[in-house]
């Protein structure tokens, strides 16, 4: 079969970190290298916090705006496939099948000694790390824990209490579920193919240096003609993750999210047109 | 509404949980067996457009194409014409089986090399 041509698509790690990773996958068609991309960026399910229950909250940040920072919070998500989604489990709102639950109660109180001391800070960050979750597996993603990352800030007197709840879900029906923070997707870094039309003021060349992948291409000579049959078929790609994942399994989820979106289309066509292509006479 | 129509409507009533409309025939497309334009639900252009390039690699397909008629459906529709060896609806099942394949064959590769291991690595502790 011609998708196999050259032995079909070929994968090469060239950097592998704790939250990114660096490949080259080769042979075959920019729309199955686009189709990893976006399944990678938009289709991988995680967990993330989508309900938030305010009992107390007399800081500065309206509820509002403190549930849609939590909700930004990157959550590790390796074990995902362990939660179903809300909407496939039978309970009725959400249960520990389909959610994990964090608690955040901060008060500050007030000190009546430094109170009157500016040399003393009294600001108290709420961070990630105030969560406390009721599934270890799924907590605040916390790489650097001198800086975690920042909810509000408190000053003495104040109070908040709240209940998240955190749910499976996809990027395409919101961002905060994205697993990656970016996908970095190159092709062609010569501009052989002129898919790329620059702006420029002056130089191209000058203005527009090539990338670090051009060192695995050969440059384009000025004086060959332009080959209008080329297709792309070697292509960079970097994952960085939010955390929540390794970047091998982003990528590795999200061939087999594509395998499970085929697998099913084949079922239902199975079905539907098993008929009618027997009633053609075929 | 359609006797089909009714009758996905009282599957939907005894609480079978099967998307009965994930794959259609656009009405008025199959006028011979060997052309369709297939209506699937809920994909886009991550499907479409690599469904469409394997469609494309099989010599019995003449014709294959995709489009999303309005961006505020979430419906693609992918056309095939074929030869009279066989049909449109063969075709899309090869293709569809065809692009499975080929995500295996990544999955494989890509396993293949992160078990050889000949990369840069970090060694920072793990996250997890």
């Amino acid at each position: 079969m011609d998708i196999y041509s050259n032995g079909g698509p070929e994968v090469s790690i060239r950097s592998l970190k704790k939250d990114s990773m660096k490949f080259v996958l080769t042979n075959t068609d920019l729309s199955v290298a686009n189709a990893l991309r976006r399944v990678m960026i938009a289709e991988v399910p995680t967990m993330a916090i989508d309900m938030v229950e305010i009992e107390t909250n007399s800081t500065v940040l309206t509820d509002e705006f403190i549930a849609h920072r939590l909700g930004m919070i990157p959550l590790t998500s390796f074990d995902v496939d362990r939660i179903q989604y809300t909407r496939d489990c039978t309970c009725t709102l959400y249960c520990p099948n389909c959610s994990v639950e964090l608690t955040l109660h901060v008060k500050v109180n007030v000190d009546y000694d430094d109170m009157n001391d500016p040399t003393i800070d009294k600001t108290r960050q709420v961070t990630a790390l105030d969560l406390i979750t009721s599934d270890e597996s799924v907590k605040p993603v916390s790489d650097d824990k001198a800086h975690p990352i920042l909810i509000v800030k408190m000053r003495p007197g104040q109070e908040i209490k709240l209940k998240c709840v955190a749910k499976k879900g996809v990027a395409k029906e919101h961002a905060k579920w994205s697993p990656v923070y970016g996908v970095s997707f190159e092709y062609d870094p010569y501009n052989r193919l002129r898919h790329s039309h620059y702006w420029i003021e002056e130089d191209e060349k000058l203005e527009w240096g090539v990338s670090a992948n051009a060192a695995e291409e050969t440059p384009v000579d000025p004086n060959e003609p332009f080959d209008y049959n080329a297709k792309p078929d070697k292509y960079y790609i970097e994952v960085e993750t939010s955390g929540c994942m390794k970047p091998e399994e982003v990528a590795l989820r999200a061939m087999t999210i594509m395998q499970d979106k085929l697998g099913g289309l084949q079922i239902k066509l199975d079905d539907e047109f098993k008929e009618d292509t027997q009633r053609w006479g075929y | 509404m359609s006797a089909s129509t009714a009758a996905r409507m009282d599957l939907d009533e005894d609480q079978i949980s099967i998307d009965n409309e994930k794959v259609t025939i656009v009405e008025g497309t199959m006028i011979e067996p060997q052309c369709a334009t297939f209506c699937l639900k809920d994909e886009d252009h991550t499907l479409g457009n690599a469904l469409r390039w394997t469609l494309m690699k099989n010599p019995e397909v003449d014709f294959a194409s995709y489009s999303i008629p309005h961006p505020s459906e979430a419906k693609t529709n992918v056309r095939i014409q074929t030869s009279d060896n066989t049909t449109a609806a063969e075709a899309m099942v090869k293709g569809l089986d065809d692009l499975s394949d080929l995500c295996s064959h990544v999955i494989q590769t890509f396993q293949m090399e992160l078990a050889k291991g000949e990369f840069e690595y970090d060694e920072e502790e793990n996250a997890f």
